[in-house]
Parts: C-alpha cells; structure tokens; sequence
C-alpha cells in the first residue's frame, strides 16, 4: 500500500494548516488532480464532519480517515490518499485526542476494491510500530523504504 | 453465535475498520459473533434486533432507545484497536 501511494502519486506532505477544512482539502489534492474525485466530493467529507464531528479520526491524536459513502456523488475510482502534516491539525480545540498528523483519504466507488483497500489499511496500521515511522516520514523515498522495512516479504 | 451491528455515518469507512477490528477481537477471544456494519441513519432503527453495538463515540446518544430496550452500545475511540474491543466485550459479559 506504501509503494501504491508513491506509484499512483496519491501522497502528500504539509508543513501545517490554519483549518482542518485546507487539510481535509490537501489531504484529498492528489486524487482531485487525477480525477478520481471531484470538489463535490471534498466537500460531501467535510460536511460530514461538520455534522457528525471528527468521527474520522481512527487513532486518537495521529491518524485521520477523511472519507464519505460508499460510491458518493462526486468519486469516479477507488483509492486511498495518504498525506502527512508536521503540526497537528486540530478538530476540536477542546479535545486533542481529535487531532491528526497522518491522513488517509477514502475514495470508493467499487465495493469489493474498497473492501480489499480497507483490509490492506486496516492491516498496515495495525502493524506494530509503522504509524509512529509513518510520523517521521518526509518524502516519497521514505514511504518506499517504510514498505521494504515491513512488506517486502 | 451473537449478533454485532457497527455504526458510523457512512457506512462504508470508520465502520467497515471497525468492523474487522471486531472480528478479529472476536476471533481471538473465541466468541462466535456475526458482524454487520451500516450507516447511521439505517442501524439506528435496526439496532434492536442485535445484542451489540459498536459506534463511535460521537454517535452514541444516537442509540438511547436501543439502550433502554437492554441492547448493549460501546464506543469505541480507537477503530483499530483489538484491545479496546476486548474490553468492551469483558465488560458486556460476552467473553469471560
């Protein structure tokens, strides 16, 4: 999954951001540039979270998962985007175990792809000490040497 | 075997990881569990025909009548947590 960030170009890497509203933004930058979303999509995610609140955040203070339904308006193919921020960005100023460093965004238009990106994901940030690494990341050879330090089989 | 449905607004992101969180927490506490996963505004009704609940916390007030009709409802703040699911799966007497 790494190295499929790096090849598809679906990363990014940001200082900080004055919002969440610009990270949601960039997180998502990538995959608006290749067409696999368009501006509607972005905006579905970020009204969700004003809706819902920051239900995105997947590991408390480091991991984000911005996304919004399964073949939403706006998502014409299925990825994940990965961006890192070096200052954290803040969801609830009243909360910062909503804030988040490492933000994984969801596009999905094919169920079973989906379900074959989330199990891939959920598999790798469950691999035991990748998402403190993932934190010190700081260019696209980074994330290559990440996927050879724990993938490559 | 019990039944676990998992919320999140979606549908498709946050509940979906939850959900093989679940299952693998269940897998390796040995409790045989069918775990579905919906969006909010479908399992919010739906939710009495299960024995849990897993949602994230923001959601949580959203399942009160499910509660007061005996349904077990856990937040869970770390979807990628086993441990977290353990401990709500002791709690709620599904596994010793």
């Amino acid at each position: 999954m790494l190295k499929t960030f790096v090849e598809k170009n679906h990363y990014s890497f940001h200082q900080s951001f004055n919002n969440w509203h610009d990270a949601i933004y960039y997180g998502a930058e990538p995959l608006l540039k290749d067409g696999t979303i368009d501006e509607e999509y972005i905006e579905q995610i970020i009204q969700n979270v004003e809706t819902y609140g920051p239900y995105i955040i997947i590991d408390p203070g480091r991991v984000a998962m911005p996304h919004s339904t399964l073949g939403g308006k706006g998502v014409h193919n299925t990825a994940i985007c990965f961006m890192k921020v070096e200052e954290p960005v803040v969801f609830d100023p009243e909360d910062h175990s909503k804030d988040a460093r490492l933000f994984f965004t969801l596009a999905a238009v094919n169920p079973d792809e989906h379900l074959t990106n989330m199990m891939a994901l959920a598999n790798m940030l469950s691999t035991e000490g990748l998402i403190d690494d993932l934190l010190e990341v700081q260019n696209p050879e980074d994330l290559l040497k990440l996927h050879e330090k724990y993938f490559k089989i | 075997m019990i039944k676990i449905l998992i919320c999140c607004a979606s549908g498709s992101g946050t509940s979906m990881l939850m959900k093989l969180t679940v299952e693998k927490a269940c897998k390796a506490s040995g409790l045989d569990a069918k775990v579905t996963h919906s969006p909010i505004a479908e399992g919010k009704s739906a939710a009495t025909q299960y024995d849990l609940v897993f949602t994230s916390p923001n959601f949580l007030n959203m399942f009160d009548s499910a509660k007061a009709a005996g349904i077990k409802v856990c937040p869970l703040k770390n979807p990628l947590s086993d441990a977290e699911v353990k401990q709500h799966l002791q709690e709620c007497g599904f596994v010793k």
